[in-house]
């Protein structure tokens, strides 16, 4: 049998269970390339090989004598290195912190690891998940983050690692974060699916704080139906989250009985890289084969300056320590030694104007969403750029991403898939943000595109990565 | 646009609090900063809210009252 490397998760469970591929041998492959293949691409920060080893041996063990678990039993998977494990450096991509040991395990992590999978790699990430406002991708312990489409350009961020490991193949599905756009960037980037739950769907204990109204754990993986089993998996009430969502969910990969509904924000793509536009329009198009689209409006607000001014008042105060002490001079990226300075000035008044105009910008987005399933856009307005070029060029909060604004300050579940590739071949993605809840409704639009098209099916050469 | 004579006592404070550590080139990109952060501020106050106009946070005491 071939090696499973790109197996999607349903797949690769239907073996596992059936005793047709063994998870030590499964970790092994992972394992090694992880060692080999992810350490070039400065993917990963620690390979987990002893506890890997240990849980893939009780898997088998627990499989063979008839206890399989369900689909993540004996899957390996990849942490973000913002997530605590017991015993295992937890950096949050620092240098200051790379030998530092959070003797605990995140929420997440053991509802993983009672789902039976197999923890073998805390993946690279943005130090302090970009909370001090670097520009450039060279701002990790691990060094810049290579997209293993093309190592000269980067992954995105800041759940880079995350993003890199699941396209090169060096694990099935790993663990993500996202303050505002740290999941759905690498998974435009890397050409992987990458999906953000709602806000408190996934309990945030025991992973950095970076805003903690804004925060999300979410999952990235080759599929969007691999992103509903992992999400089923981790999702959940927990007392030690006051914001966790009380209520359970549950994955549900039937097909809606009625036709979609898809809505597209007015000019969204406009300022967009031409072939990414080009690939937007075209998905569109196929998605049309099955949904209605579209175009709406939203009502004038400054939804940008709302969402960043939360942030930047959140991550000045979850953060005041470490930037009081000078912790900060010892990162990697030069900017990041001063970047966190000016919102140390950030007025109280201007913090709580925010979160009174956030619940109007809830409410208007609320309205708009109404009648529909999803709203569409590009994931991003352009590819992956290069690995030594400063990509926010411009002063912390001019970046335009009104899909970000409103997705993570309204707490909205969003999924970007690939759809499509630049000339360059890179890969570009395609998000569906749906209403609060309803995770169901954009995995199904996400599934339904993945079944009529093979983007997803590709991956980068061997040689590449 | 922020207004000068804000950016000014903020970028003060910031410099009485951190001045010792930047370089002038880097107090320059932090000044940068601060406006854009006060750009998004004045943005912000230009929206007319209503005194019944609550912040949107979750926030109720501890215990089993209900």
């Amino acid at each position: 049998m071939k090696p499973p490397i790109y197996t999607p998760i349903s797949e690769l469970s239907k073996h596992i269970s059936k005793g047709k591929v063994s998870p030590v041998e499964l970790t092994e492959i992972f394992l090694n390339r992880l060692e080999t293949i992810g350490l070039g691409l400065n993917a990963v920060v620690t390979v987990t090989r002893s506890l890997a080893l240990k849980q893939a041996r009780k898997a088998e063990k627990e499989i063979e004598e008839g206890n399989y678990r369900g689909s993540l039993h004996g899957v390996p998977w990849g942490a973000k290195d913002l997530l605590s494990t017991m015993g295992i450096p937890t950096t949050w991509g620092a240098e200051p912190f790379r030998e530092r040991i959070i003797n605990t395990d995140a929420t997440a992590v053991k509802k993983l690891q009672e789902a039976g999978a197999i923890l073998c790699a805390k993946l690279s990430m943005i130090e302090f998940a970009g909370g001090m406002g670097y520009r450039q991708p060279n701002a990790s312990l691990t060094g810049p983050p290579r997209n293993p489409w093309n190592p000269d350009t980067w992954t995105g961020g800041s759940s880079s690692g995350s993003g890199a490991a699941v396209a090169a193949g060096l694990v099935p599905f790993a663990i993500g974060s996202e303050t505002w756009g740290s999941i759905l960037s690498p998974a435009n980037n890397c050409g992987v699916a990458g999906l953000r739950p709602t806000y408190g769907r996934i309990s945030r204990h025991g992973a950095m704080a970076l805003c903690w109204t804004l925060d999300k754990l979410g999952p990235l993986a080759q599929t969007a139906d691999d992103c509903g089993i992992i999400l089923q998996a981790i999702s959940g009430p927990d007392p030690l989250d006051s914001t966790s969502i009380q209520k359970t969910w549950k994955y549900n990969p039937r097909p809606p009985k009625r036709r979609q509904r898809i809505a597209v924000l007015l000019g969204v793509a406009d300022d967009a890289n031409l072939e990414v536009k080009d690939n937007f329009n075209k998905a569109i198009n196929t998605l049309k084969g099955f949904a209605s689209v579209e175009e709406i409006d939203l009502p004038d607000l400054p939804y940008e300056a709302i969402t960043r001014t939360i942030l930047n008042a959140e991550a000045a105060s979850a953060f005041e320590d470490i930037v009081n002490s000078g912790t900060i001079q010892h990162l990697t990226a030069p900017e990041d030694h001063w970047g966190p300075y000016a919102r140390t000035a950030l007025l109280a008044t201007d913090y709580l104007r925010a979160m009174r105009l956030r619940g109007k910008m809830i409410k208007a987005v609320t309205e708009a969403m109404k009648p529909y399933d999803a709203v569409a856009a590009p994931s991003s307005k352009k590819p992956a750029t290069p690995i030594g070029e400063e990509f926010r060029k411009v002063a912390p909060g001019a970046t335009k991403d009104i899909m970000g604004a409103i997705g993570n300050g309204c707490g909205l579940p969003a999924i970007s898939i690939p759809n499509g590739f630049t000339g360059a071949g890179l890969p570009t993605g395609i998000q569906f943000m749906g209403k609060p809840y309803e995770e169901n409704a954009i995995l199904a639009i996400a599934r339904a595109y993945q079944g009529l098209t093979d983007w997803h099916k590709r991956h980068p050469k061997p040689q590449d990565a | 646009m922020p207004n000068n004579s804000e950016v000014e006592i903020l970028f003060t404070l910031i410099e009485t609090r951190y001045g010792d550590r930047v370089t002038v080139e880097e107090l320059e990109e932090v000044r940068k900063g601060l406006v854009a952060i006060l750009d998004a501020a004045t943005t912000m106050r230009a929206v007319k809210l209503e005194n019944g106009d609550e912040p949107h946070q979750f926030f109720k005491p501890r215990g089993d009252g209900e």
